[in-house]
């Protein structure tokens, strides 16, 4: 073992943090888990542990800055609510930190997590003193003329927790530079809120902090949260050395995220086929801790009710405090859970209207200028729809599945829409620096992170289309919050619209003040090179060495107004076993618009990798928790995921349509497919076979439940019919 | 972590003398959550990796993998080969091997009903007991425990003359398998009686062995008594979240007339050629 080891020190290059932490001598840190929540932990033997060889520091929540903060790494000040310390003195969870540990060695952390004896004092009532009855939020949103009573139950849905499962897990290393100043080098999305959410927690400035970002070896809204690095910034602090810890996939399904679950209800009010309103309500368990609680269930609604076209939207709901793992951001963020409902609804609506789902849709959809931010009536114009007519890409859609043609038996298709944002609507700010080096490359600085979505190749793209060189010519340097290139972040499908638009800028100054250069150098025949007869190595010589000395910097900034929506059409083609329930996925077709594709294969992985996800959501995946809080599904054997043989056949239909605001015309990418994947499978499986599954995922189980209930309801009308 | 390599019988049971552990398939057993203080690596065993054939029997090293089983059983056992595609992704199979998928039991297995109706058979050493010693496979007993290692595993060749047949329900490909079944039969030429033989796992915490021994025109009929005898023997569903009792029950059921309907059609087909 020793020998791989070594081979791999020598060969191998740090790109993750996971490598850095292999290459980096220092103290291993451990968390103390809870096992018994809600309660005020003790650990009756702190001193032995602390004396035991190995052991550097035992840190418990009485240690620790009192001050609150969230791990939702969202822009200053967040919506999600500080309810959490480094070490909380009330653990919520099942694996909270009780004690964080650094160690000499795992063995040493070990031998110390065994002899740990915690006395558990436990707690009823509410999990946060300041929410009585567990509600963290509540509201009730009605825009538009009311035209009535909504009636009827509508179409209540149920979702379920799911885990990012990314490859990588959390891993993160902390050490004291001399001077004092701390650094952390992590996997994440977001340096830039790290570094402001650490120092709060160590209530230090920010500007006493770097962050290093690694790449990213998946993250899917797993790395928007600030999890383990306050736990090791601590304990370099405490410690003064090197620590370093990295999650265990048990960890990941513990301390890590999950997907929000929530109970879902859509009703509507028609007028003959036209709809005159929509009402959507929401129940969603944010865990033991809230972030992103408000924002998620706010997006269940944002990231579909503009899709239908209404006089008036009525959006309910509520975020709950519950024990169980911590929800937080997920790809969708909130899109899947409402697309869920809602289009599982018109499903159902146009079933008892007696109508094809498809032109029931069509019939109503948001057109070209209407407005996306329809819950703000006062700001609903700031953001309008721009793209490929819709219709236009559900009939490319549908034509590709084969929609009118005759279904084999006990197979079905099923349609379903969903839209996205391009960054956070109004709340997204990107500094990128462009520099021309001496030997003519171009370096590329920015608070952005690559975690596998391309972003690298996009904003090379960018600037060399503006620049008007070869992408080989560009370096991309991600993610250290001292190269002063601020950025919000990579979530939200931001990067290549936000941080893409400031990368457009900056180049574009680049090429202005390579032009300005090169009219003030001597003329030389344009054959020669292409600046006016000058390579660009000979500029990038000239700027530093020249008569002129004028070195070449571009700083783009975007703080963008707009967010154009991304549309994704999916039909679903399933078959169901009409003995067992299990559901067949034959074929998916995707219809995406994200402007202009500015690397269709990377779009196309994109697609992939989130109708991926979305099936897993719809099939298998599910977090399960038990009523004490356990997580049941603690490995890889436990959780069921899908693997790559059980994808089905896709399509991808790809428009292009560049977007006026969008870098090169392109609009985001990266989480718009993922929503309609699970109402699209639920429509199939009821066009199949007559049964809906209301509730995700949709197994086979739940499948055969449904028929068996419904062969009795038949049955039942056959016996009362008989007897009448 | 100590980690030796044994290659023979000798230093083997001077290991497990010392304390260590011979860790078969379940790769995470190595990982952070699960220190293993002593491991003994049996991969350079004399024919570890290998499927030797003898006059009677196919012998399968401990670490041979399912990939290599399944490339085999095509030409030798074809209803196996079919079984083991269904197991998992090739990645699995080719990191899997037949001895850790066997001896890390779980009621959900699906190797064990193809491998237990094959008669399969395991050379055994422990600790306390250095001499090898043949146990028919079997999912509790002496197999199983602290300080067992698994030498060997060998399928009598007789096997050839039965067909098998598997069916796997589950949640997803790699994980939350639900219900496996397998059967196998062979047909008496003396006096055409039929023996069938049919292990269902993931109903029960034991997978449940039926074994019937008629005239084709029975034969359905003496199963389903029979598995509806194991149903009444209150033995208890398992009841978990991958899937309910019932749900287990009535899959199981399903299982159990599809393996059924298959081997009929081999009777009708057997019955027209004699």
């Amino acid at each position: 073992m020793e020998r791989v080891e070594r081979r791999w020190s020598l060969s191998a290059q740090a790109r993750y943090a996971v490598d850095w932490i292999d290459r980096t001598p220092g103290l291993v840190a451990g968390v103390l888990e809870a096992h018994r929540v809600p309660a005020v932990p003790h650990v009756t033997n702190l001193e032995e542990l602390r004396g035991l060889p190995g052991i550097h520091a035992v840190v418990t929540a009485t240690e620790v800055p009192a001050t609150r903060f969230t791990t939702a790494g969202q822009p200053h000040k967040e919506p999600s609510p500080y309810d959490m310390a480094i070490i909380n003195r009330v653990v919520r969870y099942m694996g909270e930190p009780v004690a964080l540990i650094a160690a000499q060695t795992q063995d040493d952390l070990r031998r110390c997590l065994d002899r740990a004896i915690v006395e558990y004092h436990g707690l009823d009532g509410p999990l946060h003193a300041s929410c009585p009855d567990n509600v963290l939020a509540r509201w009730s949103t009605h825009i538009g003329e009311s035209m009535g009573p909504i009636a009827g139950d509508g179409t209540m849905v149920t979702v379920q927790r799911q885990s990012h499962l990314q490859l990588e897990p959390h891993a993160s290393m902390a050490m004291i530079e001399p001077g004092g100043r701390l650094v952390l080098w992590t996997t994440t999305q977001v340096p830039y809120h790290v570094r402001r959410i650490v120092a709060r927690a160590l209530e230090c400035p920010a500007s006493q902090i770097r962050v290093v970002a690694t790449d990213v070896g998946g993250g899917f809204g797993s790395k928007q949260e600030v999890i383990v690095e306050p736990w090791v910034a601590l304990l370099a602090r405490l410690t003064g050395r090197v620590v370093k810890m990295q999650l265990s996939r048990r960890q990941e399904f513990l301390l890590g995220r999950t997907r929000h679950s929530a109970t879902l209800r859509v009703a509507s009010l028609w007028n003959g086929q036209n709809l005159s309103a929509m009402h959507l309500e929401v129940d969603v368990i944010t865990g033991p801790y809230g972030g992103h609680g408000s924002s998620v269930a706010h997006n269940m609604a944002l990231k579909t009710l503009p899709f239908y076209r209404c006089p008036r939207y009525e959006f309910d709901g509520q975020v709950r405090y519950a024990v169980g793992p911590v929800a937080g951001a997920f790809r969708g963020y909130g899109g899947p859970q409402g697309a869920m409902a809602v289009e599982t609804h018109w499903d159902e609506v146009a079933r008892r209207m007696g109508m094809d789902p498809a032109a029931l849709r069509i019939g109503s959809l948001m057109q070209e200028g209407d407005p996306l931010d329809v819950l703000d009536p006062i700001n609903d114009r700031r953001r309008v729809f721009r793209g490929d007519p819709i219709q236009d890409l559900i009939q490319k859609c549908l034509d590709a599945a084969e929609w009118s043609a005759p279904r084999g038996l006990n197979e079905g298709l099923g349609l379903a829409l969903s839209m996205q944002a391009s960054g956070v609507p109004q709340a997204e700010l990107a500094m990128v620096r462009v520099v021309l080096q001496e030997d003519g490359m171009l370096w590329v600085t920015t608070g952005a992170v690559d975690m596998g979505q391309g972003a690298r190749e996009v904003l090379r793209s960018i600037v060399a289309d503006a620049v008007g060189i070869s992408p080989r010519g560009i370096r991309i340097v991600p993610g250290d919050t001292d190269l002063e290139a601020f950025d919000y972040g990579t979530y939200a499908s931001s990067t290549t619209f936000v941080t893409g638009s400031a990368a457009q800028k900056a180049a574009q100054q680049v090429k202005r003040q390579l032009q300005d250069l090169v009219d003030i150098l001597p003329w030389r025949s344009k054959s020669q090179g292409p600046w006016g007869g000058y390579t660009i190595e000979e500029l990038a010589e000239a700027s530093f060495y020249g008569p002129h000395r004028r070195p070449v910097v571009g700083l783009g900034v975007a703080a963008p107004e707009q967010s154009p929506a991304p549309v994704a059409v999916l039909v679903a083609h399933v078959h169901v076993d009409s003995d067992i329930g299990q559901v067949t996925v034959q074929r998916l077709v995707a219809g995406v618009d994200v402007g202009h594709p500015i690397n269709p294969i990377a779009v196309q992985g994109q697609i992939e990798g989130a109708l991926a996800q979305g099936l897993g959501y719809a099939l298998c995946e599910e977090v399960h928790v038990s009523d004490e809080g356990h997580v049941l599904t603690q490995s890889l054997r436990d959780y069921a995921y899908l693997s790559a043989m059980e994808m089905p056949p896709i399509t991808v239909i790809l428009t292009d349509t560049p977007d006026p605001d969008g870098p090169m015309g392109a609009k985001s990418a990266g989480e718009v497919a993922v929503a309609p994947v699970a109402p699209a499978i639920a429509n199939a499986i009821y066009d199949a076979v007559g049964v809906r599954v209301r509730d995700l995922p949709i197994t086979a189980q739940k499948v055969w439940q449904q028929m068996a209930q419904s062969q009795k309801s038949w049955a039942t009308c056959e016996l009362i019919k008989q007897q009448d | 972590m100590q980690w030796i390599e044994a290659s023979t019988l000798d230093e083997l049971q001077s290991a497990l003398v010392q304390g260590y552990r011979v860790i078969g398939g379940g790769t995470g057993l190595l990982g952070d959550e699960n220190p293993v203080e002593k491991v003994v690596d049996i991969r350079r065993f004399p024919d570890a990796n290998q499927i030797v054939e003898y006059p009677s029997r196919w012998q399968l090293g401990p670490v041979v993998t399912l990939t290599h089983l399944q490339a085999w059983a095509k030409n030798h056992v074809p209803g196996l080969a079919d079984g083991l595609n269904r197991l998992g992704t090739p990645v699995l199979r080719n990191l899997a091997t037949v001895a850790g998928r066997l001896a890390n039991r779980e009621p959900t297995s699906d190797l064990y009903p193809m491998m237990r109706l094959l008669g399969t058979e395991v050379l055994v050493m422990s600790r306390e007991d250095p001499q090898p010693r043949w146990m028919l496979l079997e999912y509790e007993g002496p197999l199983y425990g602290a300080n067992r290692v698994w030498l060997a595993l060998r399928i009598p060749r007789s096997t050839k003359r039965r067909r098998m047949v598997f069916e796997k329900i589950t949640k997803a490909r790699l994980n939350g398998s639900i219900v496996n079944g397998a059967v196998s039969w062979q047909q008496s030429v003396a006096n055409g009686q039929i023996h069938v033989q049919m292990v269902i796992s993931g109903v029960f915490e034991i997978p449940c062995h039926l074994s019937v021994c008629s005239k084709p025109l029975d034969l359905a009929t003496k199963i389903r008594a029979q598995w509806q005898a194991f149903q009444q023997m209150g033995w208890v569903p398992i009841d978990d979240f991958r899937a309910s009792a019932a749900y287990r029950a009535h899959v199981a059921g399903v299982v159990l007339e599809r393996l059924l309907k298959t081997q009929s059609g081999f009777f009708e087909s057997s019955l027209e050629e004699a």
